[in-house]
């Protein structure tokens, strides 16, 4: 969510700056016109005082008093503010048609200057001077006609500058209203967008956290995003949690309904327990005794037989009940694995079944009381046996895990390809007397004792199964750190 | 040490101080221009020397051009002009009627500091000397010029020509040099009369000169135009005046401004240059205590 997140105000600044960038370049390319536009009326506004100026000369020269003295100071000075204004027009960029028009201005301008230099400097003949002043006057007024036309035509240029100019200005509003627009509803949509992935996510999360509350523990919360994300390591998260939460409730259960069980058997047991001793007891004598014949001694060896295993079976619901804690020593279960593979190497091969083991690298070292969990092996290995009566392979895999809380333990991974257990047994198969075998055989103790044995230990065992796909059971120790070997 | 300060100041990039100390009767010299040539381009000529002296005096400088070489001796009269960068003959007159004083001139950029007077017609009007003139149009300058009348008049007189206005068809007062050869270039006049910087100049500038006109006489060397101030004018200000144009060349700036006027330097001049002027008004019968400059 982070990445796409991030992606979003990527995209925004990218449209941000995509707007901006393209908001600059039309203002710019507006000013640019506009420049162009101030600048020919600068032009202009250059032509018209320099058609002031050279007035402002002709004005002088008709006057008819150019050579006194004292105006022709005036006049000299009036002459170089034209000339200047001329050097300004001139040295502005025009169009090839104006400049080559400003350089027969310039030369006429020359001219002119010349023909007034020549009148200020006359000073003989009336009728010579007459002729000069005419002649000085003439070029005044072609340059002035001259300078007209000029402007005349930049003024045409002008103007379809500045209708130009007002296109672009039109063109600059419709491309930059479009741009914001655009922007606008770009921006609305990723933020949308945004806004709704991150809704979605939190509307399941509360569904599921709802549910959960409930007391629906078997939900999940369904993971879409991409791997790494962070709503996927979240959902990970809660799903773990939400499963640890699970199996704990499961474990609590299953314990006190053990306990209970086991409570009950014991207090049946030991009163069951008396009475079968005198059963047994009587049972023997009138085995021993000469005058019952032997068709009924029979049936005396049948219940002798049958008490036999009654109180065989309370021997192990007492064992059951009656557990000892474990004598943990720090050992690693590979090896406890690899001891007992070989005793029960023979009867799997009975079954067809081929054991094969795998440990992943080396282990750390697990207490443990190894006498009771290669006991709870041997049974698993048994069960396994059972559930393939037709032969299969059961693969025994050991190795680390890590939940998220950062706590390690060994996994030892019973994985058989038997019949399976069907979903509604798998709550039931660690109970005491439950058995999922057609012929009810066994005393229905086996996984519950390994459960509990486990259980001592601090772990658990977990059971995935598949119906005509095969079970497994996952024996789950914590690493802890043991100090001593009691 | 005070002998080598004057020494540490030649030569140099800073600006020197005034060569006299400031404190003149006037803080403002008004120096006249006589039209020697197009006006506007004189005007732009001696615009870069009037902010330089005006720096280096410490007083204002303000350049007027007059419409007639002749006004310049008017104008000392009416308008008090302080100074005036005079034409030879007309340095001459204002000397002798006014007693201006000469103080420096420009030293050309080919060295010379002098000019001779032209006497010049079209190489197609078939004139070759005084002789051919007899009847044609004759463009002068003014009539207070060494080389734009007082030669021409000289040189007809040496022709044993004494009554122009019978002698001539038409004359006229061009008003300056420039316009006087144009005149005969442009075929308003046959032949004219100008200074020789000027004509040089032009036929540098306009190809037409060199190859339509033909010069028929040149006069002795005359005095280029000096700077001329009125007799009673501030001896200190004079002082620094003429010292400042002689020291010009002598720092980066003023080497600067040289060469936007057009010339090396400044020489100090005296009235005892003027000789072959003088000269030349006792050939053409000038007296010039009483002669009249205004152009008819």
């Amino acid at each position: 969510m982070k990445k796409r997140i991030l992606l979003g105000f990527g995209l925004l600044l990218l449209i941000f700056l995509a707007g901006s960038f393209i908001a600059v370049l039309y203002i710019t390319k507006t000013s640019d016109r506009m420049d162009r536009l101030v600048l020919l009326h600068q032009v202009e506004i250059l032509r018209e005082d320099l058609i002031i100026r050279i007035q402002q000369v002709q004005a002088h020269i008709y006057r008819g008093r150019i050579r006194d003295s004292g105006d022709i100071d005036v006049l000299i000075s009036q002459v170089q503010e034209m000339d200047r204004t001329m050097d300004s027009c001139v040295g502005c960029h025009h169009s090839p048609e104006l400049a080559q028009g400003l350089v027969s201005m310039r030369d006429m301008a020359n001219d002119y200057k010349m023909a007034i230099s020549h009148l200020i400097t006359a000073s003989a003949n009336p009728s010579r001077i007459v002729g000069l002043e005419r002649r000085a006057q003439d070029l005044g007024q072609e340059l002035v006609t001259m300078t007209q036309g000029m402007a005349f035509t930049a003024n045409a240029r002008l103007q379809q500058k500045t209708q130009e100019t007002m296109d672009t200005i039109r063109e600059v509003r419709w491309v930059l209203s479009v741009t914001l627009l655009l922007g606008l509803v770009l921006a609305f949509i990723i933020a949308y967008a945004l806004v709704r992935g991150l809704d979605q996510r939190l509307q399941q999360l509360l569904e599921v956290t709802r549910r959960i509350a409930r007391g629906e523990l078997q939900h999940r919360v369904k993971i879409t995003d991409a791997r790494g994300s962070e709503f996927t390591e979240l959902g990970e998260a809660f799903n773990t949690m939400t499963e640890n939460l699970h199996v704990s409730q499961r474990q609590l259960i299953q314990s006190a309904k053990l306990a209970a069980i086991g409570e009950l058997a014991t207090n049946i047991a030991y009163e069951v327990n008396n009475p079968l001793a005198g059963v047994l007891g009587y049972t023997s004598l009138l085995l021993k005794a000469d005058d019952i014949p032997a068709d009924k001694k029979e049936y005396l060896r049948i219940v002798e037989r049958e008490t036999l295993h009654a109180r065989e079976i309370l021997k192990n619901l007492l064992d059951f009940s009656r557990r000892k804690p474990p004598r943990l020593v720090k050992t690693d279960i590979s090896l406890v694995v690899r001891d007992t593979v070989p005793i029960i190497q023979g009867q799997a091969a009975l079954n067809n079944v081929v054991i094969t083991t795998s440990f992943e690298g080396s282990l750390p070292q697990v207490a443990i009381d190894v006498d009771e969990l290669r006991q709870v092996f041997v049974h698993l290995v048994n069960n396994a046996c059972l559930a393939m009566p037709k032969g299969g392979s059961l693969d025994i895999r050991c190795r680390t895990e890590q939940d998220m809380a950062g706590r390690r333990s060994v996994t030892v991974e019973f994985a058989d390809t038997g019949h399976g257990i069907p979903e509604e047994y798998l709550d039931k198969i660690f109970d005491p007397f439950f058995s999922a075998r057609p012929d009810g055989g066994g005393t229905g103790l086996g996984l519950s004792i390994s459960y509990l044995i486990v259980q001592n230990h601090g772990g658990r065992i977990d059971v995935e199964s598949s119906v005509d796909k095969g079970s497994v059971f996952k024996v789950i120790i914590p690493v802890q750190d043991v100090k001593g070997d009691g | 040490m005070l002998l080598i300060l004057p020494f540490l100041h030649a030569c140099t990039n800073e600006k020197p101080q005034p060569s006299v100390p400031k404190g003149y009767a006037q803080q403002e010299i008004l120096i006249g221009l006589i039209p020697e040539q197009n006006v506007f381009r004189q005007r732009e000529r001696y615009g870069v020397l009037k902010q330089y002296l005006a720096d280096r005096l410490g007083v204002t400088i303000t350049f007027t051009s007059l419409s007639g070489y002749g006004n310049i001796v008017k104008r000392f009269s009416n308008e008090k002009l302080d100074g005036a960068f005079f034409g030879s003959f007309s340095y001459a007159l204002a000397h002798q009627q006014i007693g201006v004083e000469s103080i420096a001139r420009p030293i050309n950029l080919d060295g010379t500091s002098t000019y001779r007077g032209y006497l010049f017609v079209r190489r197609d009007s078939r004139i070759l000397g005084a002789s051919d003139m007899r009847g044609r149009r004759f463009a002068f300058v003014e009539r207070a010029t060494s080389a734009g009348y007082l030669f021409p008049l000289a040189y007809f007189r040496t022709h044993h020509v004494d009554n122009l206005s019978v002698y001539l068809g038409e004359t006229f007062f061009a008003g300056s040099h420039d316009a006087a050869i144009l005149a005969v270039l442009n075929r308003d006049a046959d032949v004219g009369a100008a200074k020789s910087t000027i004509y040089d100049q032009m036929e540098k500038e306009d190809p037409r000169i060199g190859k339509e006109l033909q010069i028929l006489a040149a006069s002795d060397e005359f005095p280029e135009n000096c700077l001329a101030v009125r007799k009673d004018l501030d001896p200190k200000l004079k002082t620094a005046l003429r010292q400042a144009l002689l020291d010009m060349g002598k720092d980066n700036e003023g080497a600067a401004v040289l060469k936007k006027f057009g010339a090396r330097g400044f020489v100090e001049t005296t009235d005892g240059d003027f000789a072959s002027v003088y000269r030349l008004t006792g050939q053409a019968g000038i007296d010039m205590t009483t002669y009249l400059y205004n152009n008819r």
